[in-house]
């Protein structure tokens, strides 16, 4: 039992070898790696978090949240936490966090989250649209107008947190690794076996 | 009516975080568990976990329709918002101090002392931290 599960993970670590970043030991059986997961739900849940908690201080919160479908709420974070891991995978498959430059990964996770902004946007537009079709008519110039203008302060929104999300997920991975005990010759003893 | 589901939800993750990192703690302080991989296993759940307790969280202040931040209820949401900040960027540090472990030892070996101690103290500030945030709950819903 033992043996075959040290066997997976050996067949696990030979494929993560492949991989440009260090953080792909789990990309042979994951589609992310726990890395990855880790900083997209970081990234999304910081987002929300001091998103509301400024609303919050701001005493419109209640106003706020009054006009949002508990479901609708659902659907947005969710369709945000997996914008969020696809950027963030996207940055990751592309840049290793460990080894690359601050500037390389700062605008990598810049156009991943100008990218995200874009999408997110056109998501929220189409079902906008369904529901405005279903109610009656809508002008064509209208929906190009709004495209237009949309599209363009979505990447500007989205590259400014891409950016902002990848400053912080740079300077926590290093803090990380700033943390890291010192193994030294410190000898690997059981409890169990005393 | 989708209130209620959210709520149990939101427990249900609470109750989950809680007692995962409560058991990592006290499994790798008395030296229960000596290897890495139930903690990277855990870590998956616990990310999922924190998505579901924020999403579900913001659902329940919805149904509540919160004060603002001037009453006692308000500025006590203010400090439960803010702890829950903490513990998030905590728990970042922690599960990439893990997987940076993970890059130097195998994950099925036994893990020197000093890692099991580093694991101890932060399954066990993240434990408390997660109390802390419960108590903060109990005074939002009972005052």
């Amino acid at each position: 039992m033992a043996e075959d599960q040290r066997e997976q993970v050996e067949m696990a670590n030979r494929a993560s070898e492949t991989e440009p970043a260090r953080d792909g030991k789990q990309s042979f059986t994951r589609p992310v790696s726990l890395v990855t997961w880790t900083l997209a739900t970081f990234d999304t849940t910081l987002f929300v978090l001091l998103g509301v908690l400024a609303v919050h201080a701001s005493g419109d919160l209640a106003d706020l949240l009054a006009g949002l479908n508990t479901l609708v709420g659902v659907a947005v974070f969710c369709y945000l936490w997996a914008l969020f891991v696809l950027a963030v995978r996207w940055v990751h498959r592309r840049v290793p966090l460990d080894s690359a430059g601050v500037r390389t990964l700062v605008l990598h996770g810049t156009a991943a989250g100008s990218v995200a902004g874009v999408t997110f946007l056109l998501g929220l537009l189409a079902v906008a649209l369904v529901s405005t079709l279903q109610s009656g008519g809508v002008r064509l110039q209208s929906v190009l107008l709004v495209l237009l203008i949309g599209v363009g302060v979505a990447s500007v929104v989205g590259g400014v947190v891409g950016l902002l999300a990848s400053l912080l997920d740079i300077a926590v991975y290093g803090l990380a690794g700033t943390l890291l005990p010192e193994l030294g010759s410190e000898r690997v003893t059981d409890p169990r076996r005393q | 009516m989708a209130a209620l589901p959210i709520r149990t939800l939101h427990v249900l993750a609470m109750a989950a975080l809680v007692g995962g990192t409560t058991g990592l703690w006290y499994s790798y302080r008395s030296g229960t568990i000596a290897t890495l991989a139930p903690a990277r296993q855990f870590e998956w759940l616990f990310w999922g976990g924190v998505g579901v307790l924020v999403v579900t969280g913001v659902g329940n202040l919805g149904a509540l329709g919160p004060p603002g931040p001037g009453t006692d209820w308000g500025r006590t949401l203010l400090v439960k918002l803010a702890v829950v900040v903490v513990l998030v960027g905590g728990s970042v540090v922690r599960t990439l101090l893990l997987a940076r472990i993970g890059d130097r030892v195998n994950t099925l070996d036994d893990l020197p002392p000093a890692l099991r101690r580093t694991l101890s103290q932060a399954y066990g500030a993240t434990a408390a931290v997660l109390l802390g945030i419960v108590v903060l709950a109990e005074v939002l819903a009972h005052g």
